[in-house]
């Protein structure tokens, strides 16, 4: 026999759809930032996302993040040194100096996860999750949005050095040669 | 070698769909014709046509390396194939280190009833395309066609494209088993991204961490190439040109990076329509070539006028025929070969176009038009043989 004796494709047969929508095998996935604040975050995105995000942010974490009757209890659950004690909120939002005699989690700042695609930054805003950060820098814990993995903001770390990219694939798009590179 | 009316498999389109074949129809605004993958016909050899066909495949691989070996300590020859001249100690390098190549595809003239030998027209020695159709569909139409009753158990197909590049992929992989190979090419040529995405298939089958990066984003950091995640790429396969890449922006770098590629640097020689008159000159008279020159025959011979680079049938002339193709190419020069007539069943020309994966021959694929030249339209007819 001339001819393969077996076929088997694990990628093509389920990858013709996305190919024709432009070669993007990746799947869409939520990438999130960490900021300490609106100001940090201004270095990735604009200011209304910064400052709704962090409003939002604050909101989340007064309703949801856990509170403990001390601050023993608080401490042992969430790092030493990481709580704080719970304010009482007025109705105009602001909070009094007066505490509750309660304890929660001290918030660090929140972040903002986006739908990136292939490594691309832009933040799409309906799509966009934020959440407060709360707990000790050292032992992170993520607030109720659990499923957004929370990265080093990117100014925290070195930047890797930036590439220069389309400085292949320029022939092909200009001039009236065939699409196709192939022959 | 026949032409035979056959009958397609029924939904035969949702049957190539389910492969990933999403171009077995096109568009005839663009391409003059809506067809690109014809099952309603199929041609039939006999083993004996398979074996030539064979046979005169890895002569003429054996001859292009040949060539390559000479070519690339030959500076004028170097300039004839107008490549870079910076690029001329990458080639003698990457020939001394004997890189792998992957795929290529000699276009062949083969008409059995005239002339037993199948001649040279071109080798695809860079970025051929038809891998998918003639690895995978239309394996899946001859095994169907059999189960169907249509064909006999023992009809065969001279097919081991699928299983070479298994073979070629599994050798790779053992050289650098931790590393990533990327894939690149073209993403709004379906055409290509399907070729791409089928050796990139079967090398992830085979054991190989892949990603694909379409051409436009791979970037440059001063000392690698990059993926999106500024990751350096040092292992890549590119459905891409040579003659653009060298000639690009990020061209000048090709030569400081350590990057194995696919095909490597030393096809930017055979890649060339060039070699048809260095082959002649070299192997004169041999039965697998055509008479071929840098410069016009003499009156009274057919020829066809090639420019050095080009794709797709463009920018062909046929004098003697009145043809002259469209296109953009020709500007680096032209080389003459002695016309070949191939064989017209219903009034429609055949190319055989025969596969060399990894080194080894591996089969064919036939392409069929009604006028002497194929182009990027023209339709895939599958074919079979009675052993």
């Amino acid at each position: 026999m001339r001819r393969s004796a077996k076929i088997s494709l694990a990628l093509l047969s389920s990858i013709s759809a996305i190919a024709l929508t432009g070669c993007d095998d990746k799947p869409e996935e939520m990438s999130s930032y960490f900021f300490e604040s609106p100001q940090q975050c201004l270095s990735t995105f604009d200011q209304k996302t910064c400052e709704d995000a962090a409003n939002q942010a604050v909101e989340t974490y007064q309703k949801t993040a856990p509170v403990y009757t001390s601050k023993s209890e608080c401490e042992a659950a969430q790092g030493p040194g990481a709580c704080t004690e719970q304010a009482t909120a007025k109705t105009d939002g602001s909070n009094t100096s007066s505490g509750t005699g309660m304890f929660m989690p001290m918030m660090m700042g929140y972040f903002i996860g986006s739908m990136m695609n292939r490594g691309g930054g832009a933040f799409s805003g309906p799509d966009a999750k934020t959440g407060p950060y709360y707990g000790t820098s050292n032992n992170p814990v993520p607030g109720k949005a659990a499923d957004v993995k929370v990265n080093t903001p990117p100014k925290a770390t070195a930047p890797a050095p930036r590439s220069m990219r389309q400085g292949f694939g320029t022939t092909s798009s200009s001039g009236s040669r065939s699409m196709s590179s192939g022959s | 070698m026949e032409r035979l009316t056959v009958r397609p498999r029924d939904n035969w389109q949702q049957r190539v769909e389910s492969l990933g074949f999403g171009f077995h129809t096109v568009d005839p605004e663009i391409y003059g014709d809506a067809t690109y993958w014809d099952e309603t016909c199929a041609y039939r050899f006999t083993a004996e046509q398979v074996d030539a066909l064979d046979d005169a495949t890895a002569t003429l691989y054996d001859l292009c390396l040949d060539l390559v070996d000479r070519v690339v300590h030959t500076p004028s020859m170097l300039e004839q194939l107008r490549i870079p001249e910076g690029f001329w100690p990458l080639l003698a390098q990457s020939w001394k280190t004997r890189d792998h190549d992957l795929i290529g595809r000699f276009d062949l003239c083969y008409n059995p009833a005239v002339d037993p030998q199948p001649k040279l027209l071109e080798f695809n020695a860079d970025t051929p395309t038809s891998l998918f159709e003639a690895g995978v569909v239309q394996w899946f139409w001859l095994q169907e066609m059999i189960e169907q009753g249509q064909l006999p158990a023992e009809a065969d197909q001279f097919n081991q494209i699928h299983e070479h590049l298994e073979g070629g992929l599994t050798h790779l992989h053992k050289q650098r088993p931790n590393d990533t190979m990327y894939f690149t090419c073209h993403p709004d040529s379906v055409e290509d991204v399907t070729t791409t995405e089928y050796i990139r298939d079967i090398a992830g089958q085979v054991g190989i961490t892949t990603e694909f990066i379409s051409i436009g984003d791979i970037g440059w950091n001063n000392q690698n190439f990059t993926d999106l995640d500024e990751k350096p790429i040092t292992w890549l396969f590119k459905l891409y040109p040579w003659e653009w890449l060298t000639r690009e922006e990020f061209g000048q770098h090709i030569a400081h990076t350590t990057m194995q590629w696919f095909e490597p640097p030393w096809k930017m020689i055979l890649s060339n329509k060039g070699i048809l008159p260095l082959l002649w000159a070299m192997f004169p008279d041999h039965p697998n070539l055509l008479p071929a020159d840098f410069n016009p025959p003499p009156s009274g011979v057919e020829y066809v006028k090639k420019p050095l680079f080009s794709r797709e049938g463009e920018n062909l002339i046929i004098p003697h025929l009145g043809i002259e193709t469209a296109g953009s190419y020709g500007a680096e020069g032209h080389v003459y070969q002695q016309f070949c007539p191939l064989p017209e069943f219903s009034g429609r020309s055949a190319v055989v176009g025969s596969w060399i994966i990894a080194g080894r021959t591996a089969g064919i694929g036939i392409r069929e038009d009604n006028g002497p030249v194929t182009r990027n339209s023209s339709r895939f007819v599958p074919h079979f043989f009675m052993p």
